[in-house]
């Protein structure tokens, strides 16, 4: 876990940062929510001229000579090494969630609980919402966190709880949280929109979908509208992971699960939001109850992190490790 | 800051917002009231479910203020069976044991019936339109929500219905309304049996409660709490009873305790901010509804001032006592700290 002084900080965007781009078209990205030269050099070329109201030439120019200042191409594998290291890891209270999770929830990049009703994926982000503003030796980001609460299950007395039980100050844990309640999916589109500012502005190191499906199986019924709405989840999903990449944050979601049918022995329940969801979330974490209101979770997808299973509890401290028997 | 608010407003305003009583207060303890854009999915045996739901809807009813809000009662598929689409005559017992005039208490009800699934469809959007147009509307309640789908959770029609269910819940979510949804059970594997309407609804259902079959002779029926975004799972013997019984000897009482623990918690929200106080205080709520009955045919109502009373002599008491054994440590501490001294001092010598 490297401290905050090994953190590559990103170039603001100010007039005369680009050669031969107009203060006009800055002031116009800046109003979009373009802060840094690393998002807009990020952003695709078509979002960036949809969204701040510009030519596609004058997008195309602007994204290439951010990329041409940000971007360094192809590097050598040891510096992505080194890179890696400037991640940080955001303990969610049980030592071995953390372990099977290399550490904890990493920055940049997005981490996916998925389970039933009642497995504990509330438990967990509520949890990481108030870790995550611990200092780093306690194992936190030491920041904000920015919470998109589509069910209602925002619940401030239980973050309170969690808070005290951990030996913080409920007061300031509250103030660090930033919390949008989401009505629909053009709503959260809008809110994602809005996440980069958010996370420039107040130090944001974890953000929080919670859940990211639940509007998407409301408002698109059957399959003829799969492929719209799997379209809208992959930009939401891809705009995430942009911004943890970008703004070295931690991104977590929750998805929910459905059963099939077909099985006839095992779990019938498999995660929804089909291969976008799947190949969108960097690591994906598997939730079921276990018994004596335990919880029982596993990686099921994740580039580097073993598929191991390990069993947590659910207290008035949020998520923490289970007694053993 | 484009939607986001901080923590600690909500947690403010949380504390300011209006929870619809249950009717129980064990249940209201338990569930932390019905809040706004909360969907509370309540099933088990079908007599204990129309209990609660009558309660429910009583309870919305009540005036608060100037305002006298008005319901929402939606019933799904029932009609062939029952062949009523709402138990008027316990209702309006429950309404006068509410201290309630129950002619204009049931013209506040809005009332609609699905007889199948694309009409109950139709008809979610018909409550969007209401709850659009009328914003005195305090509650959404929806019998038998999933009946009319197909038992097949994959059909499109099932899929249809759920959908339309959950825009409900975002509109209700927009104009801070709770949704109270029922559902019949369904036999499984597991030890409770679980909700019909598949992993959707109650994925969707922020409250999950299922309610037990009252054993025979016995004064309470048992909850089971299965799903709440603040709490584990749990399970707790309530009453409802209490109301209409005692509605006929003593009409007010149960209101006016009600409204006295209502009163109490407004009085004392500031100190209800810590959590110790908070419990202390829903435990001792959660007494006296236990003595709810025997206060109720008490010949005295300021037994509950009585109580009150006794509680915050004891808790003087209680500090008073606190005081002197700080104080004589205080005194020990002092005397140790003087020899210390004085030894350091003799040793110096």
């Amino acid at each position: 876990m490297a401290g905050s002084e090994d953190e590559v900080m990103p170039t603001f965007l100010e007039p005369n940062i680009l050669r031969g781009v107009s203060s006009t078209t800055v002031t116009k990205l800046l109003r979009a929510g373009y802060t840094t030269l690393e998002i807009v050099a990020a952003t695709p070329v078509q979002e960036l001229a949809d969204r701040a109201d510009m030519g596609e030439d004058t997008a195309a120019k602007v994204n290439g000579l951010a990329r041409e200042k940000v971007d360094p191409g192809f590097v050598p594998a040891i510096e992505i090494m080194e890179r890696r290291k400037s991640m940080r890891r955001c303990t969610t209270g049980s030592d071995r969630l953390d372990g099977i999770l290399g550490g904890g929830v990493e920055t940049g990049a997005i981490t996916e609980f998925i389970g039933e009703f009642g497995s504990g994926k509330t438990q967990i982000c509520m949890t990481l919402s108030v870790t995550a503003q611990q200092p780093p030796e306690q194992g936190g980001l030491d920041g904000k966190v920015a919470i998109i609460d589509t069910e209602g299950t925002f619940i401030p007395e239980r973050i309170s709880q969690i808070a005290q039980s951990r030996g913080q100050e409920p007061e300031e844990i509250l103030k660090g949280l930033l919390v949008a309640r989401c009505y629909n999916s053009d709503h959260l589109s809008i809110l994602i929109n809005s996440l980069p500012l958010l996370c420039e502005e107040n130090n944001v190191r974890l953000v929080v979908v919670d859940s990211m499906i639940a509007h998407f199986r409301a408002e698109y019924i059957g399959r003829e509208t799969l492929a719209a709405r799997q379209q809208k989840l992959g930009s939401c999903l891809h705009r995430l992971m942009r911004l943890a990449e970008v703004s070295n944050v931690a991104v977590v979601v929750t998805n929910q699960v459905l059963a099939t049918p077909t099985v006839v022995y095992g779990d019938p329940n498999r995660p929804t939001g089909g291969h976008v969801m799947a190949h969108a979330c960097t690591e994906r974490v598997y939730l079921r109850k276990g018994r004596k209101n335990t919880r029982l979770a596993r990686v099921i997808d994740s580039p580097y992190l073993p598929e191991v299973k390990v069993r947590f509890a659910i207290t008035e401290k949020g998520v923490e490790d289970a007694e053993e028997g | 800051m484009s939607g986001f608010t901080r923590g600690l407003e909500q947690f403010l305003s949380s504390l300011e917002e209006d929870a619809l009583s249950t009717g129980s207060p064990k249940l209201d303890i338990l569930l932390g009231g019905l809040r706004p854009g909360q969907l509370y999915l309540v099933y088990g045996d079908p007599e204990r479910v129309e209990e609660l739901l009558s309660h429910i809807l009583v309870q919305s009813l009540k005036p608060s203020g100037e305002m006298r809000p008005r319901s929402v009662y939606m019933l799904c598929g029932n009609y062939r069976v029952e062949k009523t689409l709402i138990d008027t005559e316990g209702l309006i017992r429950l309404l006068e044991a509410s201290g309630l005039e129950a002619e204009d208490a049931l013209k506040r009800i809005y009332i609609l019936c699905a007889f199948s699934a694309d009409q109950q469809v139709s008809l979610i959007n018909e409550v969007k339109g209401l709850l659009e147009r009328d914003p005195e509307i305090r509650l959404v309640l929806v019998r038998d929500i999933a009946k009319l789908a197909a038992d097949d959770a994959r059909s499109r029609r099932t899929q249809e219905l759920l959908g339309a269910a959950l825009r409900l819940k975002q509109v209700c979510a927009e104009r801070n309304v709770p949704v109270v949804v029922s559902c019949r059970s369904r036999r499984g594997r597991r030890r409770l049996p679980m909700p019909e309407g598949g992993e959707f609804l109650r994925h969707m259902a922020n409250v999950i409660l299922y309610l037990r079959r009252r054993e025979k002779g016995a004064p309470y029926a048992k909850a089971h709490l299965l799903k709440h975004p603040a709490q584990g799972p749990r399970t707790v013997e309530y009453s409802l009873k209490g109301g209409e019984e005692m509605g006929r000897s003593t009409p007010p009482f149960r209101a006016s305790f009600e409204e006295t623990v209502a009163k109490l918690r407004k009085e004392f929200q500031k100190a209800l901010v810590d959590r110790g106080r908070r419990e202390a205080f829903n435990s001792l709520v959660e007494t006296w509804s236990s003595e709810l009955g025997a206060l109720g045919y008490a010949e005295s109502l300021t037994l509950l001032d009585l109580l009150l009373l006794a509680s915050a002599v004891e808790n003087r008491s209680l500090i008073a006592e606190l005081m002197e054994a700080v104080e004589g440590l205080r005194v020990e501490v002092g005397h140790l700290k003087r020899r210390r001294s004085a030894g350091k001092g003799a040793d110096e010598g």
